[in-house]
């Protein structure tokens, strides 16, 4: 019996999986772990925010992932004059019925990419927090439901700091995970450009969705119901504690970052085909998880989570 | 007992528990009465006892903190190490004796056994089972072991004991009883009542008769051990060695030192010898005149006469000594007690002339040693004016004097110091000859006992002394013995080519020591020859003093001044462990030669085989190098055998440990499912990689550990043991009723348990910095 052979008996991963892998690989080439770490956030409903310089693909993938889970995808691109409304939505009266409508804004689709985040003012930032946490806006006192797949994709560009207003801690809190893509290899970069020669604009718009309008939020309530054997939930708890008594962590994580954490790993298991949650998810997702939530000082957030990792033992089971 | 709720039933457990272990603790506390009992010293057996109590007591806090039992029984290996304690006493009994484990009685080894088998329960008594069956265990441990102690504490024992059984029995039924009621109902009246009979039983046994009191003790007698000469053997009443010690015993038969059926209630030294070699043969007086040396008739010598009297000659032409009868032999009281490092010599006559047959006592001799008193205490010194560099170092012992009747004192040569007890001026001690002390004028009284600090000769640095030709004082002493020429000839054949000085003198005593057989029952009776050489010459067999005559003999040949000595012999063999000295009695009469050095010393020597000088008193490290040298030397094939398994052992350690380890899992695997298989194959691959010097680190998955470059798993061995990885995640924390492992977890376990071993993970190379796998 071959090894390979044995290795994928017991992972019943479901086409419409691989076909989401697939798709997004090709939109984001070279970086398989990144589209992971997506997939894990899609699956886990959590928001991701990610860090890079532009031109790395960061808008591709997001309408790639938009794409193919069949929903509506919005962009808003973020400046200093951005005004909350601009991204809730607001109500216009109307002549003709003498009452004031609601006119929806972009936070009303299925994927919504807010480009360069750390350019809005604090104050349009925090119009969503009600939206990343609770699905749902208000405006004018009344509320409005958001789509049930609702997935923020935010990005920040490091290097420009100039007229930037941080993100502050309680809005980290609310993204699930903070990844850089990074620049891809060479022989990507090659492929890239090849791909390029003959086309006169890159135009995937017209592939068909992968998955149907509603076949997500099942996915997500599978992943929600993976198997977490209690010593897994130990260990996850004796890692939160390692990350608030680290003698670098300044901030360290959340109850609800812990929550986060779980269904990250839930969605991580979910991925490689199995129905419980090991050790090796909690580690794989780790540093994304924490890059995005724990206050540093000094060192790096690498080190640190590797520290963390190596001085929790591994859960025992009797 | 099952736990309804952990709440109510914690306290519940615990009480019983602790009852439990209130009576296993009285069971080992009846062992260890029992055994000091029977081996009549010491606190070693309570001290092993209560710290093995401590260590079961602990063990079982540490097991029921780091795992509470929530299966139904304990851990194999537990059970395994049960049985293990439990054997062994037996372990013990087999291997011990051979490494200097003093041996037991088979009951004493039996008790021990069950001790540990009660310990071993009480351990594990978390589970409730094992518990119950370390309480019934403890019963028959008291029972059994207040029947064979013979202190009245047994009894305490068995009192207490009665009243934890009687709660632990109540609240055992009390409990199995009534589960659905609340525990806090136990009913207390009838357990108070319990205690108050318990408490008039105590006072019952106090105060009542002795018969109640004193009922079971030493009931059952001892087995007296597994061999004949065991040191705990034990008789019954009236019987064995015991005999004295129950003298007051209406029962007893035996004899104790004041039996009026003994005629003579002390007995002098001759009387020894007269009991121990026979008496001397009558020669008709004629005879005696030829051999009479010419000194000794002369009318005028007041000494002389003196030396004749009745009793101060000693006879070498004997009569067989007459088989001892039973009664005699079992002296009932010794003359004197030796406190102190065996054997000893303690010289009581010195003789110097020999006239054929008799040995005459020697003269008054004067060593030119002064005896004074100390002036902090009552210790008595004795004034060396030169120390010859022939000694060692002190030695120090005390002697107790007992039917012994006599006015020379049984004391060690070489004195430095005495003390008898209040007998403090110095007037009151003369020398009898040279180096033997006596009082002046009276025997020591039965009782007295003195100490004494002498040195000890050492032959290593005997080898060195000088013995100078024999100067006129000492001239006595090389007077020749005999006229046999043949004699001085075997002397000269003896030492050969021995240069002049103490080696001839070991020489002459060695070829004496191994030339000859001592028989203390034959006689010599008159013939032709002179004894001495009819002894040499004609028979090679006879009684100590035709060996110490014949050294004497050959050694004045030779020139060196010896004489010859009477006294007693304190046998190494004879010590009694239980009053921790050794009983001198008449059957110790012995006789020797001793040679003086030129500075007047006297150094016995020893020539009959069968006896040994004292040792030299070496200083603690010299003496722990020699006995270390001994034992080793005694040892020396099993100690070759045991250095090369170590050595092996060292060398292919990790073969070993590994093998070990793999021969536990394959046992293992024999009655494990494929989730159980998993498991135990990934902590043998964690072991070998710690064993390999590469152990997993803390926090590390074994999927993480198994892909990087520290692990340097070999090429081959990464995909099976990433298979692994997930088979034991999926066993460890898959849902319960997902627990279904492939069936392919078999061959990718055996694969890896069979194939990579620790020398493999050792010998395959570290990956380069950049080569981890991914």
């Amino acid at each position: 019996m071959s090894i390979a052979a044995v290795s994928t008996i017991h992972k019943p991963r479901t086409e419409v999986i691989e076909a989401l892998r697939v798709t997004l690989n090709s939109a984001l080439r070279g970086k398989p772990e990144v589209v992971e770490q997506v997939l894990v956030c899609l699956l886990a409903r959590g928001h991701l925010l990610i860090e890079d310089v532009p031109g790395l693909g960061k808008t591709t993938l997001a309408k790639a992932l938009a794409q193919a889970i069949g929903g509506r995808f919005n962009r808003v691109q973020c400046t200093p004059d951005l005004l909350p409304g601009d991204i809730t939505g607001f109500s216009v009266f109307n002549q003709k019925t003498r009452e004031f409508e609601f006119m929806p804004g972009p936070v009303f689709a299925d994927v919504l990419l807010i480009d360069e985040i750390n350019r809005a003012t604090p104050r349009t930032q925090s119009a969503l927090l009600e939206a990343m946490a609770e699905h749902q806006v208000t405006v004018d006192n009344t509320r409005h439901r958001l789509s049930d797949t609702f997935f923020v994709i935010a990005t920040q560009n490091p290097t420009e700091q100039h007229g930037t207003y941080p993100l502050p801690e309680a809005q980290l809190d609310r993204f699930a995970m903070k990844l850089r893509i990074g620049y891809p290899a060479k022989e990507h970069e090659a492929a890239m450009l090849a791909s390029a020669v003959g086309h006169c604009c890159d135009d995937r718009n017209e592939t068909e969705p992968i998955l149907a309008t509603g076949e997500l939020h099942p996915l997500q309530e599978r992943v929600a119901a993976t198997t977490v054997h209690p010593a897994v939930q130990d260990y996850l708890i004796n890692l939160a504690h390692a990350t608030r008594n680290h003698p670098r962590v300044t901030l360290g994580l959340s109850p609800r970052g812990l929550l986060t954490w779980q269904r990250a790993a839930q969605a991580t298991a979910y991925l490689d085909g199995r129905d419980y949650v090991t050790p090796d998810d909690v580690q794989d997702i780790a540093l994304p998880l924490l890059a995005v939530r724990l206050g540093i000082d000094g060192g790096t957030i690498g080190e640190v989570v590797d520290g963390i990792l190596s001085s929790v033992p591994l859960p025992t089971v009797k | 007992m099952t736990h309804p709720t952990a709440r109510a039933s914690l306290p519940v457990h615990m009480k019983s528990a602790a009852l439990n272990g209130a009576m296993i603790l009285m069971a080992v506390l009846s062992v260890g009465l029992a055994t000091a009992d029977l081996k009549r010293h010491g606190a070693w057996p309570w001290i092993e006892s209560l710290s093995l109590f401590v260590v079961a007591v602990s063990f079982k806090r540490w097991l029921c903190s780091k795992a509470r039992p929530s299966s139904a029984s304990p851990p194999f290996r537990f059970v395994i190490g049960a049985a293990l304690v439990t054997a062994l006493p037996f372990i013990l009994a087999l291997v011990g004796p051979r490494f200097g484990y003093q041996e037991q009685p088979l009951e004493l080894i039996l008790l021990s056994a069950c001790r540990n088998l009660s310990l071993a329960l009480l351990a594990l008594s978390g589970w409730e089972a094992y518990g119950r069956l370390g309480g019934i265990l403890s019963l028959f441990l008291v029972l059994f072991s207040t029947t064979l102690a013979e202190s009245k504490w047994a009894l305490v024992i068995i009192v207490v004991y009665a009243a934890l059984g009687c709660l632990w029995l109540m609240r055992l039924h009390w409990h199995s009883d009534n589960q659905s009621r609340s525990p806090a109902r136990f009913p207390l009246v009838p357990a108070m009542m319990v205690l108050v009979v318990v408490a008039i039983a105590i006072a019952a046994a106090a105060s009542g008769t002795d018969r109640i009191a004193s009922a079971l003790h030493g009931y059952v007698p001892s087995s007296g051990g597994t061999n004949h000469g065991s040191d705990f053997a034990r008789g019954g009443i009236g019987d064995g060695p015991d005999e004295i010690a129950n003298g007051k015993d209406p029962k007893t038969i035996g004899y104790d030192q004041s039996d009026i059926f003994v005629n003579s209630d002390k007995s002098s030294l001759y009387d020894s010898f007269a009991e121990t070699y026979g008496e001397p043969v009558k020669t008709d007086e004629f005879k005696k005149m030829i051999f009479l040396h010419r000194k000794d008739i002369q009318p005028s010598d007041k000494t002389a006469v003196a030396d004749f009297r009745a009793g101060r000659s000693f006879s070498v032409v004997r009569q067989p000594p007459k088989a001892l009868s039973v009664q005699q032999e079992r002296a009932a009281g010794a003359l004197f007690y030796v406190k102190g490092e065996t054997p000893l010599h303690l010289p009581l006559k010195a003789y110097d002339h020999f006239d054929g047959v008799n040995w005459i006592e020697s003269k008054s001799g004067q060593l030119g040693r002064t005896i004074t008193k100390d002036a902090a205490s009552t210790w008595m010194s004795v004034n060396w004016q030169s120390v010859s560099d022939a000694f060692a170092g002190e030695q120090e012992h005390q002697i107790r004097i007992g039917t012994l009747d006599s006015d020379v004192l049984p004391l060690p040569s070489h004195l430095t110091r005495f003390r008898m007890g209040r007998v403090d001026k110095p007037d009151f001690f003369i020398w009898e000859a040279a180096g033997i002390l006596k009082l002046a004028k009276r025997t020591a009284p039965s009782g007295t006992v003195i100490a004494t600090v002498c040195r000890t000769a050492d032959p290593s640095l005997l080898r060195h002394c000088r013995f100078d030709p024999p100067s006129k004082s000492a001239s006595l002493f090389v007077e020749p013995v005999t006229f046999d020429t043949r004699v001085a000839a075997l002397a000269r054949e003896w030492v050969g080519a021995v240069p002049h000085g103490w080696k001839q003198v070991e020489s002459v005593t060695e070829h004496l020591r191994s030339q000859a057989i001592l028989d203390r029952n034959s006689g010599s009776m008159p013939t032709e020859d002179s004894p001495i050489a009819h002894f040499l010459f004609s028979t090679r067999r006879g009684p100590d003093y035709l060996f110490a005559s014949s050294a004497v003999a050959m050694l004045r040949s030779l020139g060196y001044p010896t004489r010859l000595v009477s006294g007693y012999y304190a046998d190494p063999g004879r010590y009694d462990p239980a009053s921790e000295q050794t009983p001198i009695t008449s059957l110790d009469a012995h006789f020797w030669a001793e040679v003086r050095l030129s500075d007047g010393c006297w150094i016995a020597i020893e020539p009959t085989p069968g006896y040994r000088i004292a040792e030299p008193h070496l200083s603690w490290w010299k003496r722990a190098a020699t006995s270390t040298a001994e034992w080793i030397r005694r040892r020396v094939v099993e100690l070759v055998l045991i250095f090369m398994v170590v050595c092996s052992l060292v060398y292919f350690r990790l073969r070993v440990a590994d093998l070990v380890i793999t021969a536990a899992w394959y046992l293992g695997m024999l009655r494990k499912n494929n989730a159980r298989l998993a498991i135990s194959t990934l902590r043998l691959i964690d072991r070998r990689f710690r064993l390999a010097g590469r152990p997993r680190p803390l926090g590390r998955t074994p999927r993480h550990w198994f892909t990087s470059a520290d692990a340097a798993v070999p090429r081959a061995y990464t995909q099976p043991l990433s298979e692994l990885a997930s088979l034991a995640n999926h066993a460890f924390y898959s849902s319960a009723d997902g627990r279904r492992t492939p069936v392919h977890a078999q061959v990718v376990c055996r694969r890896l348990g069979l194939e990579l071993t620790a020398a493999r993970l050792k010998a395959s190379p570290r990956y380069a910095a950049q080569g981890g796998m991914h």
